[in-house]
Protein backbone atom coordinates (compact mmCIF):
# COMPACT_ATOMS: atom_id res chain seq x y z
CA UNK A 1 0.00 0.00 0.00
CA UNK A 2 1.02 3.71 -0.95
CA UNK A 3 2.16 6.27 1.64
CA UNK A 4 -0.60 7.87 3.47
CA UNK A 5 -3.74 4.99 2.81
CA UNK A 6 -5.22 3.14 5.46
CA UNK A 7 -6.72 -0.01 4.90
CA UNK A 8 -9.82 -1.84 6.89
CA UNK A 9 -10.40 -5.65 6.57
CA UNK A 10 -14.30 -5.59 5.94
CA UNK A 11 -14.03 -9.09 6.92
CA UNK A 12 -13.88 -8.02 10.43
CA UNK A 13 -16.57 -5.22 10.60
CA UNK A 14 -20.44 -4.79 10.24
CA UNK A 15 -21.30 -2.63 7.81
CA UNK A 16 -22.20 -0.28 10.33
CA UNK A 17 -18.68 -0.47 11.68
CA UNK A 18 -17.26 0.14 7.93
CA UNK A 19 -19.42 2.69 7.02
CA UNK A 20 -19.00 4.68 10.57
CA UNK A 21 -15.26 4.06 9.65
CA UNK A 22 -15.48 5.60 6.11
CA UNK A 23 -17.08 8.38 7.75
CA UNK A 24 -14.73 9.19 10.47
CA UNK A 25 -11.91 9.34 7.75
CA UNK A 26 -14.28 11.45 5.48
CA UNK A 27 -13.75 14.26 8.66
CA UNK A 28 -10.49 14.85 8.00
CA UNK A 29 -11.39 16.61 4.77
CA UNK A 30 -12.95 19.47 7.04
CA UNK A 31 -9.26 20.68 8.02
CA UNK A 32 -8.19 20.50 3.79
CA UNK A 33 -7.14 16.86 3.62
CA UNK A 34 -8.36 14.17 1.60
CA UNK A 35 -7.44 10.81 2.87
CA UNK A 36 -7.34 7.75 0.91
CA UNK A 37 -8.54 4.24 2.38
CA UNK A 38 -8.63 0.62 0.97
CA UNK A 39 -11.34 -1.56 1.96
CA UNK A 40 -10.49 -5.77 1.94
CA UNK A 41 -13.36 -8.67 1.44
CA UNK A 42 -15.82 -6.40 0.77
CA UNK A 43 -17.73 -9.57 0.08
CA UNK A 44 -20.80 -8.18 -1.76
CA UNK A 45 -22.40 -6.23 1.05
CA UNK A 46 -25.13 -4.21 0.50
CA UNK A 47 -24.67 -0.26 1.46
CA UNK A 48 -20.92 -0.10 1.34
CA UNK A 49 -20.23 3.75 1.45
CA UNK A 50 -23.58 5.43 1.52
CA UNK A 51 -24.04 8.92 3.13
CA UNK A 52 -20.75 10.17 2.90
CA UNK A 53 -20.81 13.72 2.07
CA UNK A 54 -17.37 15.20 2.72
CA UNK A 55 -14.48 14.48 0.53
CA UNK A 56 -13.03 10.94 0.27
CA UNK A 57 -10.66 8.83 -1.85
CA UNK A 58 -12.09 4.75 -1.10
CA UNK A 59 -10.87 1.78 -3.23
CA UNK A 60 -12.80 -1.49 -2.41
CA UNK A 61 -10.91 -4.24 -3.55
CA UNK A 62 -14.07 -6.98 -4.40
CA UNK A 63 -17.86 -6.83 -5.37
CA UNK A 64 -19.96 -4.77 -3.47
CA UNK A 65 -23.91 -5.50 -3.20
CA UNK A 66 -26.57 -2.96 -3.27
CA UNK A 67 -26.38 0.57 -3.12
CA UNK A 68 -23.02 1.03 -2.52
CA UNK A 69 -21.56 4.96 -2.89
CA UNK A 70 -25.25 5.98 -2.79
CA UNK A 71 -26.67 8.95 -1.33
CA UNK A 72 -23.12 10.78 -1.18
CA UNK A 73 -21.77 14.10 -2.27
CA UNK A 74 -17.78 14.72 -2.96
CA UNK A 75 -16.14 11.04 -2.53
CA UNK A 76 -14.19 9.18 -5.27
CA UNK A 77 -14.70 5.21 -5.26
CA UNK A 78 -13.49 2.72 -7.19
CA UNK A 79 -14.67 -1.08 -7.12
CA UNK A 80 -12.61 -3.63 -8.30
CA UNK A 81 -15.08 -5.87 -8.84
CA UNK A 82 -19.49 -6.41 -9.35
CA UNK A 83 -22.13 -4.19 -7.81
CA UNK A 84 -25.53 -5.32 -7.20
CA UNK A 85 -28.90 -2.79 -7.32
CA UNK A 86 -28.62 0.71 -6.79
CA UNK A 87 -25.00 1.80 -7.17
CA UNK A 88 -24.68 5.08 -6.67
CA UNK A 89 -28.29 5.87 -6.28
CA UNK A 90 -29.22 9.46 -5.30
CA UNK A 91 -25.30 10.18 -5.87
CA UNK A 92 -25.32 14.57 -5.33
CA UNK A 93 -21.58 14.51 -6.64
CA UNK A 94 -18.16 12.66 -7.23
CA UNK A 95 -16.94 10.11 -8.96
CA UNK A 96 -17.69 6.26 -8.75
CA UNK A 97 -16.08 3.94 -11.27
CA UNK A 98 -17.04 -0.25 -10.89
CA UNK A 99 -14.47 -2.20 -12.85
CA UNK A 100 -17.05 -4.98 -13.14
CA UNK A 101 -20.85 -5.20 -13.74
CA UNK A 102 -24.06 -3.33 -11.93
CA UNK A 103 -27.49 -4.72 -11.38
CA UNK A 104 -30.60 -3.03 -11.72
CA UNK A 105 -31.73 1.06 -11.56
CA UNK A 106 -27.17 1.63 -11.38
CA UNK A 107 -27.30 5.48 -10.67
CA UNK A 108 -31.19 5.70 -9.59
CA UNK A 109 -32.39 9.58 -9.26
CA UNK A 110 -28.25 10.65 -9.77
CA UNK A 111 -28.51 14.57 -9.15
CA UNK A 112 -24.48 14.90 -9.80
CA UNK A 113 -21.32 13.52 -10.31
CA UNK A 114 -19.87 10.94 -12.80
CA UNK A 115 -20.24 7.39 -12.39
CA UNK A 116 -18.60 5.21 -15.12
CA UNK A 117 -19.73 0.98 -14.95
CA UNK A 118 -17.12 -0.96 -17.13
CA UNK A 119 -19.29 -3.62 -17.89
CA UNK A 120 -22.91 -4.22 -18.31
CA UNK A 121 -25.44 -2.68 -16.15
CA UNK A 122 -29.42 -4.35 -15.52
CA UNK A 123 -32.58 -3.17 -15.94
CA UNK A 124 -34.02 0.72 -15.20
CA UNK A 125 -30.35 2.09 -14.71
CA UNK A 126 -30.44 6.25 -14.51
CA UNK A 127 -34.34 6.04 -13.42
CA UNK A 128 -35.29 9.58 -12.40
CA UNK A 129 -31.92 10.64 -12.53
CA UNK A 130 -31.86 14.26 -11.82
CA UNK A 131 -28.17 15.26 -12.84
CA UNK A 132 -24.90 13.88 -13.09
CA UNK A 133 -23.24 11.75 -15.85
CA UNK A 134 -23.89 8.03 -16.12
CA UNK A 135 -21.58 6.06 -18.47
CA UNK A 136 -22.13 2.15 -18.99
CA UNK A 137 -19.58 0.31 -21.24
CA UNK A 138 -21.59 -2.27 -22.25
CA UNK A 139 -24.90 -3.40 -22.30
CA UNK A 140 -28.19 -1.91 -20.35
CA UNK A 141 -31.27 -3.77 -19.65
CA UNK A 142 -35.01 -2.66 -19.50
CA UNK A 143 -36.23 0.24 -18.99
CA UNK A 144 -33.24 1.97 -18.79
CA UNK A 145 -33.54 5.96 -17.96
CA UNK A 146 -37.05 5.44 -17.03
CA UNK A 147 -38.36 9.02 -16.43
CA UNK A 148 -35.01 10.84 -16.26
CA UNK A 149 -35.83 14.17 -15.73
CA UNK A 150 -31.98 15.38 -16.21
CA UNK A 151 -28.70 14.63 -16.83
CA UNK A 152 -26.92 12.16 -19.40
CA UNK A 153 -26.54 8.55 -19.70
CA UNK A 154 -24.30 7.23 -21.98
CA UNK A 155 -24.52 3.62 -23.13
CA UNK A 156 -21.17 1.80 -24.86
CA UNK A 157 -23.74 -1.48 -25.89
CA UNK A 158 -26.84 -2.43 -26.72
CA UNK A 159 -30.15 -1.49 -24.38
CA UNK A 160 -33.47 -3.44 -23.95
CA UNK A 161 -36.77 -2.79 -24.38
CA UNK A 162 -38.26 0.84 -23.71
CA UNK A 163 -35.45 2.58 -23.56
CA UNK A 164 -36.28 6.21 -22.31
CA UNK A 165 -39.44 5.66 -21.84
CA UNK A 166 -41.45 8.56 -20.34
CA UNK A 167 -37.80 10.97 -20.85
CA UNK A 168 -38.16 14.28 -19.68
CA UNK A 169 -34.74 16.13 -19.81
CA UNK A 170 -32.35 13.46 -19.65
CA UNK A 171 -30.37 12.86 -22.66
CA UNK A 172 -29.47 9.25 -23.56
CA UNK A 173 -26.44 8.63 -25.99
CA UNK A 174 -26.34 4.75 -27.48
CA UNK A 175 -23.68 3.46 -29.04
CA UNK A 176 -25.76 0.13 -30.05
CA UNK A 177 -28.79 -0.83 -30.77
CA UNK A 178 -32.21 -0.74 -28.40
CA UNK A 179 -34.98 -3.72 -28.80
CA UNK A 180 -37.39 -0.67 -28.73
CA UNK A 181 -37.89 2.78 -27.51
CA UNK A 182 -40.28 3.67 -24.31
CA UNK A 183 -42.97 6.05 -24.62
CA UNK A 184 -42.62 8.94 -26.45
CA UNK A 185 -38.80 8.52 -26.65
CA UNK A 186 -37.27 9.49 -29.99
CA UNK A 187 -34.13 9.25 -31.83
CA UNK A 188 -32.36 12.90 -32.61
CA UNK A 189 -29.31 14.01 -34.79
CA UNK A 190 -26.40 14.94 -32.50
CA UNK A 191 -25.40 18.62 -32.58
CA UNK A 192 -22.43 20.18 -31.59
CA UNK A 193 -22.51 20.44 -27.94
CA UNK A 194 -23.52 16.58 -27.69
CA UNK A 195 -20.36 16.21 -29.32
CA UNK A 196 -18.52 18.79 -27.56
CA UNK A 197 -19.69 16.75 -24.27
CA UNK A 198 -19.53 13.71 -25.06
CA UNK A 199 -15.55 13.80 -26.12
CA UNK A 200 -14.79 15.94 -22.77
CA UNK A 201 -16.56 13.29 -20.78
CA UNK A 202 -14.40 9.98 -22.50
CA UNK A 203 -11.69 12.00 -21.97
CA UNK A 204 -12.07 12.09 -18.36
CA UNK A 205 -13.66 9.03 -18.34
CA UNK A 206 -10.32 7.07 -19.82
CA UNK A 207 -12.55 5.63 -22.78
CA UNK A 208 -11.65 4.75 -26.38
CA UNK A 209 -15.38 5.68 -27.50
CA UNK A 210 -16.04 8.40 -30.15
CA UNK A 211 -19.11 10.86 -30.26
CA UNK A 212 -19.86 10.34 -33.57
CA UNK A 213 -20.74 6.62 -33.05
CA UNK A 214 -23.51 7.58 -30.84
CA UNK A 215 -26.94 8.68 -31.42
CA UNK A 216 -29.04 10.79 -29.39
CA UNK A 217 -32.29 9.50 -27.52
CA UNK A 218 -34.48 12.22 -26.21
CA UNK A 219 -38.18 12.95 -25.33
CA UNK A 220 -40.48 13.87 -27.76
CA UNK A 221 -42.00 16.21 -25.30
CA UNK A 222 -45.76 15.12 -25.97
CA UNK A 223 -46.26 13.72 -22.59
CA UNK A 224 -45.61 16.06 -19.84
CA UNK A 225 -46.17 19.16 -22.40
CA UNK A 226 -49.70 18.28 -23.40
CA UNK A 227 -52.85 20.27 -24.54
CA UNK A 228 -56.43 18.85 -22.76
CA UNK A 229 -57.84 18.61 -26.63
CA UNK A 230 -54.88 16.03 -27.91
CA UNK A 231 -55.92 13.15 -25.52
CA UNK A 232 -55.50 10.80 -28.03
CA UNK A 233 -51.44 11.28 -28.00
CA UNK A 234 -52.01 10.26 -24.54
CA UNK A 235 -53.97 7.25 -25.36
CA UNK A 236 -51.56 5.81 -27.40
CA UNK A 237 -48.52 6.39 -24.90
CA UNK A 238 -50.29 4.58 -22.11
CA UNK B 1 -45.97 -33.61 6.32
CA UNK B 2 -45.46 -30.19 8.71
CA UNK B 3 -47.00 -31.29 11.80
CA UNK B 4 -48.00 -28.89 14.94
CA UNK B 5 -46.55 -29.97 17.66
CA UNK B 6 -49.13 -30.91 19.42
CA UNK B 7 -50.07 -33.60 16.70
CA UNK B 8 -48.11 -37.22 17.49
CA UNK B 9 -46.18 -38.14 14.79
CA UNK B 10 -46.99 -40.64 12.21
CA UNK B 11 -45.36 -43.98 12.16
CA UNK B 12 -44.01 -45.82 8.71
CA UNK B 13 -46.66 -48.23 9.66
CA UNK B 14 -49.55 -46.06 10.16
CA UNK B 15 -48.31 -44.32 6.77
CA UNK B 16 -47.69 -47.55 4.83
CA UNK B 17 -51.17 -48.79 6.18
CA UNK B 18 -53.38 -45.47 4.82
CA UNK B 19 -51.57 -45.55 1.48
CA UNK B 20 -52.19 -49.76 1.07
CA UNK B 21 -48.08 -49.66 0.65
CA UNK B 22 -47.14 -47.10 -1.56
CA UNK B 23 -45.11 -44.80 0.82
CA UNK B 24 -42.00 -46.40 1.52
CA UNK B 25 -40.05 -44.29 3.23
CA UNK B 26 -40.15 -41.40 5.85
CA UNK B 27 -37.69 -38.97 6.42
CA UNK B 28 -37.12 -37.31 9.74
CA UNK B 29 -37.02 -33.52 9.59
CA UNK B 30 -35.26 -31.96 12.73
CA UNK B 31 -34.59 -27.87 13.32
CA UNK B 32 -37.08 -28.14 16.13
CA UNK B 33 -40.35 -29.07 14.65
CA UNK B 34 -40.59 -33.09 14.07
CA UNK B 35 -41.91 -33.27 10.64
CA UNK B 36 -41.04 -36.45 8.44
CA UNK B 37 -41.67 -36.04 4.37
CA UNK B 38 -43.11 -38.91 3.04
CA UNK B 39 -41.24 -40.43 -0.32
CA UNK B 40 -43.53 -42.15 -2.37
CA UNK B 41 -43.04 -44.87 -4.51
CA UNK B 42 -45.78 -44.72 -7.37
CA UNK B 43 -46.88 -48.51 -7.54
CA UNK B 44 -50.69 -47.90 -8.15
CA UNK B 45 -53.21 -46.34 -9.75
CA UNK B 46 -54.82 -44.67 -6.73
CA UNK B 47 -55.24 -41.16 -6.88
CA UNK B 48 -52.58 -38.95 -5.24
CA UNK B 49 -55.28 -35.64 -4.49
CA UNK B 50 -57.22 -38.93 -2.81
CA UNK B 51 -54.44 -39.93 -0.71
CA UNK B 52 -53.56 -36.37 0.16
CA UNK B 53 -57.06 -36.12 1.60
CA UNK B 54 -56.54 -39.12 3.73
CA UNK B 55 -53.60 -38.42 4.90
CA UNK B 56 -54.46 -34.71 5.97
CA UNK B 57 -57.60 -36.20 7.54
CA UNK B 58 -56.00 -38.89 9.43
CA UNK B 59 -53.20 -36.67 10.58
CA UNK B 60 -55.68 -32.81 11.84
CA UNK B 61 -53.11 -30.20 11.33
CA UNK B 62 -50.96 -32.02 9.04
CA UNK B 63 -49.64 -31.09 5.76
CA UNK B 64 -48.43 -33.42 2.98
CA UNK B 65 -45.40 -31.22 1.69
CA UNK B 66 -44.07 -33.26 -1.23
CA UNK B 67 -45.10 -36.44 -3.11
CA UNK B 68 -42.70 -38.08 -5.86
CA UNK B 69 -39.87 -40.64 -6.64
CA UNK B 70 -37.03 -37.97 -6.77
CA UNK B 71 -37.68 -35.16 -4.73
CA UNK B 72 -37.91 -34.62 -0.93
CA UNK B 73 -39.08 -31.14 0.42
CA UNK B 74 -37.78 -30.09 3.97
CA UNK B 75 -39.15 -26.87 5.97
CA UNK B 76 -39.05 -25.85 9.10
CA UNK B 77 -39.23 -22.14 10.88
CA UNK B 78 -35.72 -21.12 12.28
CA UNK B 79 -32.17 -19.75 11.41
CA UNK B 80 -30.55 -20.64 8.16
CA UNK B 81 -27.55 -21.16 11.07
CA UNK B 82 -29.55 -24.38 12.02
CA UNK B 83 -30.50 -25.92 8.06
CA UNK B 84 -26.42 -26.55 7.82
CA UNK B 85 -26.51 -29.97 9.94
CA UNK B 86 -29.73 -31.22 7.63
CA UNK B 87 -28.74 -29.56 4.35
CA UNK B 88 -25.31 -31.90 4.93
CA UNK B 89 -26.95 -34.71 5.08
CA UNK B 90 -29.18 -34.36 1.39
CA UNK B 91 -27.91 -35.91 -1.71
CA UNK B 92 -28.64 -35.41 -4.98
CA UNK B 93 -27.98 -33.56 -8.56
CA UNK B 94 -29.86 -30.50 -8.00
CA UNK B 95 -32.15 -28.29 -5.54
CA UNK B 96 -33.57 -25.31 -4.64
CA UNK B 97 -34.38 -23.20 -1.44
CA UNK B 98 -35.78 -20.35 0.09
CA UNK B 99 -35.69 -17.92 2.77
CA UNK B 100 -38.55 -16.40 3.26
CA UNK B 101 -39.50 -13.34 4.39
CA UNK B 102 -43.39 -13.47 5.51
CA UNK B 103 -45.38 -10.42 3.91
CA UNK B 104 -48.60 -12.15 4.65
CA UNK B 105 -49.61 -15.39 5.29
CA UNK B 106 -49.11 -17.27 8.37
CA UNK B 107 -45.38 -18.37 9.60
CA UNK B 108 -44.98 -21.99 9.79
CA UNK B 109 -43.57 -25.08 8.00
CA UNK B 110 -46.47 -25.67 5.58
CA UNK B 111 -46.81 -21.94 4.34
CA UNK B 112 -42.58 -21.53 3.89
CA UNK B 113 -41.11 -22.43 0.67
CA UNK B 114 -40.38 -23.89 -1.34
CA UNK B 115 -44.09 -25.02 -2.21
CA UNK B 116 -44.46 -28.46 -3.99
CA UNK B 117 -46.75 -28.31 -6.96
CA UNK B 118 -49.36 -30.89 -5.20
CA UNK B 119 -50.44 -33.12 -6.40
CA UNK B 120 -48.34 -33.85 -9.14
CA UNK B 121 -45.36 -35.81 -8.84
CA UNK B 122 -41.23 -33.92 -8.33
CA UNK B 123 -42.27 -30.33 -8.61
CA UNK B 124 -41.09 -27.65 -6.45
CA UNK B 125 -41.39 -24.26 -6.77
CA UNK B 126 -39.26 -21.24 -5.20
CA UNK B 127 -41.01 -17.86 -5.89
CA UNK B 128 -40.16 -14.19 -4.71
CA UNK B 129 -43.09 -11.77 -5.85
CA UNK B 130 -46.87 -11.56 -5.24
CA UNK B 131 -49.44 -13.49 -7.60
CA UNK B 132 -52.61 -11.17 -7.76
CA UNK B 133 -54.99 -13.26 -9.40
CA UNK B 134 -54.06 -16.40 -6.96
CA UNK B 135 -57.52 -16.18 -5.25
CA UNK B 136 -59.17 -16.58 -8.96
CA UNK B 137 -56.50 -19.41 -10.00
CA UNK B 138 -57.03 -21.62 -6.88
CA UNK B 139 -60.84 -21.20 -6.86
CA UNK B 140 -60.32 -23.28 -10.87
CA UNK B 141 -58.18 -25.34 -9.22
CA UNK B 142 -60.32 -26.28 -6.48
CA UNK B 143 -63.68 -26.77 -8.33
CA UNK B 144 -61.35 -29.31 -10.12
CA UNK B 145 -60.39 -31.37 -6.93
CA UNK B 146 -57.43 -29.76 -6.14
CA UNK B 147 -56.22 -29.05 -2.35
CA UNK B 148 -53.71 -26.44 -1.25
CA UNK B 149 -51.53 -26.71 1.95
CA UNK B 150 -51.47 -22.97 2.60
CA UNK B 151 -52.87 -19.80 2.11
CA UNK B 152 -49.68 -18.46 0.11
CA UNK B 153 -50.00 -17.19 -3.09
CA UNK B 154 -46.48 -18.37 -4.23
CA UNK B 155 -48.06 -22.30 -4.05
CA UNK B 156 -50.16 -21.64 -7.07
CA UNK B 157 -47.38 -22.16 -9.46
CA UNK B 158 -45.99 -25.35 -9.05
CA UNK B 159 -49.77 -26.56 -9.26
CA UNK B 160 -50.22 -24.44 -12.47
CA UNK B 161 -46.95 -26.02 -14.14
CA UNK B 162 -47.47 -29.29 -13.04
CA UNK B 163 -50.98 -29.10 -14.26
CA UNK B 164 -49.92 -28.27 -17.78
CA UNK B 165 -46.96 -30.49 -17.73
CA UNK B 166 -49.40 -33.53 -16.82
CA UNK B 167 -51.21 -32.32 -19.96
CA UNK B 168 -48.48 -32.74 -22.62
CA UNK B 169 -46.60 -29.17 -21.83
CA UNK B 170 -42.70 -29.15 -21.40
CA UNK B 171 -41.70 -27.50 -19.06
CA UNK B 172 -40.26 -24.79 -21.44
CA UNK B 173 -44.07 -24.23 -22.37
CA UNK B 174 -45.24 -24.57 -18.84
CA UNK B 175 -43.01 -21.88 -17.73
CA UNK B 176 -43.78 -19.84 -20.94
CA UNK B 177 -47.82 -20.01 -21.03
CA UNK B 178 -47.07 -19.35 -16.24
CA UNK B 179 -45.82 -15.69 -17.55
CA UNK B 180 -48.84 -14.69 -19.60
CA UNK B 181 -51.52 -16.40 -16.97
CA UNK B 182 -49.79 -15.44 -13.77
CA UNK B 183 -50.58 -11.97 -13.16
CA UNK B 184 -48.44 -9.79 -10.65
CA UNK B 185 -44.97 -10.06 -9.70
CA UNK B 186 -42.90 -12.54 -10.17
CA UNK B 187 -39.03 -14.07 -10.13
CA UNK B 188 -39.42 -18.19 -9.44
CA UNK B 189 -37.31 -21.25 -10.15
CA UNK B 190 -38.93 -24.50 -10.49
CA UNK B 191 -37.45 -27.92 -9.95
CA UNK B 192 -38.74 -31.07 -11.60
CA UNK B 193 -37.31 -34.82 -11.24
CA UNK B 194 -34.42 -34.02 -13.98
CA UNK B 195 -34.91 -30.03 -14.65
CA UNK B 196 -34.96 -26.76 -13.37
CA UNK B 197 -36.60 -23.70 -15.08
CA UNK B 198 -36.99 -19.88 -14.30
CA UNK B 199 -39.17 -17.05 -15.64
CA UNK B 200 -39.77 -13.48 -14.81
CA UNK B 201 -42.60 -10.86 -14.84
CA UNK B 202 -42.17 -8.23 -17.31
CA UNK B 203 -41.35 -5.78 -15.12
CA UNK B 204 -39.29 -7.93 -13.56
CA UNK B 205 -38.67 -6.10 -9.85
CA UNK B 206 -37.19 -9.09 -8.07
CA UNK B 207 -34.05 -9.96 -8.34
CA UNK B 208 -32.54 -13.72 -10.27
CA UNK B 209 -29.34 -13.97 -11.26
CA UNK B 210 -27.31 -17.02 -12.48
CA UNK B 211 -23.98 -18.34 -13.00
CA UNK B 212 -23.46 -20.85 -15.96
CA UNK B 213 -20.07 -22.61 -15.68
CA UNK B 214 -18.40 -25.81 -15.93
CA UNK B 215 -19.98 -27.07 -12.80
CA UNK B 216 -23.73 -26.50 -13.93
CA UNK B 217 -25.83 -23.19 -13.34
CA UNK B 218 -26.45 -21.84 -9.88
CA UNK B 219 -29.43 -18.94 -9.20
CA UNK B 220 -29.92 -16.81 -6.63
CA UNK B 221 -30.93 -13.66 -6.03
CA UNK B 222 -27.98 -11.62 -4.88
CA UNK B 223 -24.31 -11.99 -6.26
CA UNK B 224 -23.39 -12.68 -2.63
CA UNK B 225 -24.66 -15.84 -2.75
CA UNK B 226 -23.18 -16.29 -6.08
CA UNK B 227 -19.46 -15.58 -4.86
CA UNK B 228 -19.91 -17.89 -2.37
CA UNK B 229 -21.03 -20.66 -4.07
CA UNK B 230 -18.74 -20.26 -7.97
CA UNK B 231 -15.82 -18.17 -6.39
CA UNK B 232 -15.02 -14.74 -7.22
CA UNK B 233 -13.82 -14.86 -10.86
CA UNK B 234 -17.29 -15.61 -12.65
CA UNK B 235 -20.01 -13.70 -14.94
CA UNK B 236 -23.18 -12.96 -13.10
CA UNK B 237 -25.56 -12.76 -15.30
CA UNK B 238 -29.75 -11.52 -14.83
CA UNK B 239 -32.38 -13.30 -15.90
CA UNK B 240 -34.73 -10.78 -18.52
CA UNK B 241 -37.93 -9.51 -18.68
CA UNK B 242 -40.46 -12.44 -19.65
CA UNK B 243 -37.49 -14.67 -20.27
CA UNK B 244 -38.11 -18.37 -19.92
CA UNK B 245 -34.77 -20.55 -19.13
CA UNK B 246 -34.45 -24.13 -19.08
CA UNK B 247 -31.67 -26.30 -17.52
CA UNK B 248 -31.85 -30.22 -18.16
CA UNK B 249 -29.72 -33.28 -16.47
CA UNK B 250 -27.20 -34.71 -18.81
Amino acid sequence: MGAGITTLDCASHTTREINAWLKEHSRAASLGEVLSVVLLNPDSRHNIGVGLVKPLKITIEGPVGYYCAGLCDGVEVEIKGGAGWGLAENLMGGRVVLHGSAGSSAGATMRGGLVVVHGDAGARCAAAMKGGTLVITGDVGVMTGFMMQKGALIIGGNAGEALGDSLYEGKIYLRGEADSLGADAQIVPLNARDTDFLASTFMEAGLDFQPEEFQKVESARRLYNFDTKEKEIWKQAL
Amino acid sequence: MALPQSVGTPTLEKLRGLSSGRIQSVQSESGGFDAPVSVLEASNSLDDLALIRLLEASFPGATVSSLGDKMSVYKAVGLISELAPQIEKMTGTHGIAHLRLATESRIDPAHAQPFWGRPFHDIAVTHNGHITNYHRLRTRFEARGFSFASHNDSEIIGVFLGDLMENGATLFEALDEAKFVLDGSFSFIVATHDSLGVTRDPLATKPLLYVEDDNGVTLGSEPRALYHACGPDIKIREIKPRETKTWALA
